[in-house]
């Protein structure tokens, strides 16, 4: 099972809600544990936690480097008028695309927008960017494309933002991630906090 | 590299394409030849063309056509996702049930719809369900060769299903309701025989079902936003409803089944429109030209009378009616597997409606069910019988779905042989039996 390609199709914290409810089975942790970091039970709270502080921000676009499907569910929830972009690697599977733009929540703005291109109207005042992935001791990994993405937006001089979906106290490296460039991100969403280390 | 290298190496490459682009065209190529074979058949029989086109099975094309349209505009309302949606649901992901619950919901919208287009819209699920539960070779053989017999036995099981059932409906020999109500009994319960037969064949998992679960869940993630469009899912099938009581109860002599279909599909497409719903007009045309060109051949040999010769050879030389329908069956069972079905029926309809006006005129709802049945079984017998062969198999091949970790799943020609053979036994053998219980 594939999950890692999963979660490029529907976001990482859609695919960790869906892994955290058969996240205690020995064949789960047997076939995903090395490649996927197996997340908290608790996720779907952290997930309302993490979109009132991306809200918190004001802006009016909110740009992923991966389809956080789940993530715009609540956002939209929260602030319909909020606008979604979901920026997607050039070359991802077309069906998979196809898929995901059949896929995208109702009650709040979403467009999908492909690697290389910019969106319009699209300014450090109204955008931000939420790079996904997972922490583990303060290291920020990253899917390779959306590490590719982040080093070819990164002459956007607004804010940018890592959330992980799963802080680990450990630096283990699961197999197809890539440790993000500290410098490409201005904040990071803690849980014990709620907030950030400094820009 | 010395010129004469690169020469031959430009000779061979040349050589290759040149054959690729045969391989590519040899459908056309089999079109043209059908339709200048069969002008020279006419012609050295002193058959004028006109002749021939005057008895051309027009509405046979009109109602696939129609057929077709009408079921793009049911794939635009994404109801053949939800319902693939709930099955993988339903199955909690275990591949018995996956096949057996897959295979059923491929019998009935066969039965309605155009089984091409119902194959294209339920495999997108299919592959991403296959992809996520790790199946082995073995499975995918099993599974799409059971999809394959069940589009077929779908296609069969009501008069507006797939070619060969229209090709009887508007032959005269039957009358819709019918044909249904003999056809759709038998081809359930080949369907049921089938599933249970693949169905036994999946061995059962021996695992806690965590991972299936997430599976199932990530499928319902990929797709839980999609748009059913209820609204208009509601009128399509008002009109197709409102088609099948036309089809059954109004005479065909006052209202010619494809003027029903043409019909419906109008309303339906004025309906699409008023929702604001794609009108798809995108269709094979390969497979529509290849009927039209069989259709042409058959009707050629029908006016040189050489198949009234052979159903009367048949006839004089079998006396017993039972052994003769059987006989026929055989026969036309053959053929369909070795031709296809569309030749098959288009080939042997003439022979047919010539038993059906002999001796055997009381029996000719049955027969018209036999001779569907036979050519059912037929067309599961290779891929390329099938209607669906082909497609399926490219698409299935173009899945990547892995039967090992970095192992491609393939399936062909080879692949599906020896499940094909299977079943035709099974399909022919059932057709049989109840031939020899009920004529």
């Amino acid at each position: 099972m594939d999950v890692q390609k999963t979660a490029r199709e529907i976001g990482l914290f859609e695919t960790a809600v869906n892994l955290a409810k058969v996240s205690s089975s020995p064949d789960v942790l047997e076939k995903i544990g090395n490649t996927f970091p197996i997340p908290m039970e608790n996720i779907s709270d952290n997930m309302s936690l993490i979109a009132d502080w991306l809200l918190s921000f004001g802006k009016s676009k909110y740009m992923f480097f991966t389809p956080e499907i789940a993530l715009a569910e609540i956002i939209g929830e929260k602030c319909p008028s909020a606008e979604i972009i979901f920026a997607v690697p050039c070359d991802m599977d077309p069906e998979a695309k196809e898929r995901l733009t059949n896929n995208l929540p109702r009650h709040i703005s979403v467009n999908v927008f492909e690697e290389p291109y910019f969106p319009q109207d699209f300014f450090p005042a109204n955008t931000m960017f939420v790079v996904c992935g997972y922490s583990g001791a303060d290291r920020m990994m990253v899917f390779p494309d959306t590490y590719r993405m982040v080093e070819h937006y990164n002459v956007f001089k607004g804010k940018k933002v890592f959330v992980p979906y799963i802080e680990l106290e450990g630096a283990h490296r699961y197999d197809g991630w890539m440790e993000l460039n500290t410098q490409r991100i201005n904040m990071k969403w803690r849980k014990e906090n709620e907030q950030c280390c400094g820009e | 590299m010395n010129s004469v290298a690169v020469n031959k190496e430009l000779n061979i490459s040349k050589k290759t394409s040149f054959l690729k682009g045969l391989g590519n065209s040899a459908s056309l190529l089999l079109i043209a030849a059908m339709f200048i074979l069969g002008s020279i058949v006419a012609l050295s029989f002193d058959i004028p063309i006109k002749t021939v086109m005057g008895g051309y099975s027009y509405d046979v094309l009109v109602i696939l056509i129609v057929m077709e349209l009408f079921t793009n505009l049911i794939a635009e309302t994404g109801i053949m996702q939800l319902l693939a949606i709930k099955i993988a649901e339903f199955s909690k992901g275990q591949k018995r049930m996956c096949l057996i619950l897959f295979g059923g919901m491929m019998f009935l919208i066969s039965s309605c719809l155009n089984n091409i287009t119902a194959v294209m819209m339920i495999l997108p699920i299919v592959f991403v369900l296959l992809k996520t539960l790790e199946v082995d070779r073995k499975y995918v053989c099993v599974f799409f060769a059971a999809i394959l017999a069940l589009s077929n036995t779908g296609g069969a099981a009501s008069p507006v299903g797939d070619f060969p059932a229209i090709v009887i409906m508007t032959s005269g020999i039957t009358d819709f309701l019918s044909y249904l109500t003999h056809a759709f009994p038998l081809f359930a319960i080949t369907s049921v025989a089938l599933l249970s037969i693949w169905g036994l064949s999946v061995k059962k998992e021996r695992d806690d079902g965590a991972v299936r679960s997430l599976a199932v869940s990530n499928l319902k993630s990929q797709y839980k936003n999609i748009n059913i469009r209820f609204d208009v899912l509601k009128w399509l099938g008002l009109i197709f409803i409102g088609m099948f009581l036309a089809w059954s109860f109004v005479p065909q002599n006052m209202v010619p089944p494809e003027a029903i279909a043409i019909l419906g599909y109008g309303i339906a497409v004025v309906v699409c429109s008023l929702k604001k719903v794609k009108v798809a007009q995108c269709m094979d045309m390969k497979s529509v030209l290849t009927i039209a060109s069989f259709l042409f051949f058959a009707q050629v040999i029908s006016q040189t009378g050489l198949l009234n010769m052979l159903a009367n050879f048949l006839q004089t030389n079998i006396s017993n009616p039972k052994l003769l329908i059987m006989v026929i069956m055989v026969i036309t069972s053959v053929v369909a597997g070795i031709f296809s079905a569309g030749p098959a029926a288009a080939a042997m309809m003439p022979v047919i409606i010539e038993l059906c006006n002999g001796p055997l005129s009381a029996q000719s709802d049955w027969i018209a069910v036999a001779y569907a049945a036979a050519i059912c079984a037929g067309s599961s017998m290779f891929m390329w019988s099938a209607t669906a062969g082909f497609i399926l198999s490219n698409k299935v091949n173009a899945a990547g779905i892995e039967e090992a970790p970095g192992k491609k799943a393939t399936w062909g020609v080879a692949q599906y042989m020896k499940y094909g053979l299977l079943n035709y036994v099974v399909q022919l053998s059932i057709a049989l039996i109840v031939m020899a219980i009920v004529l």
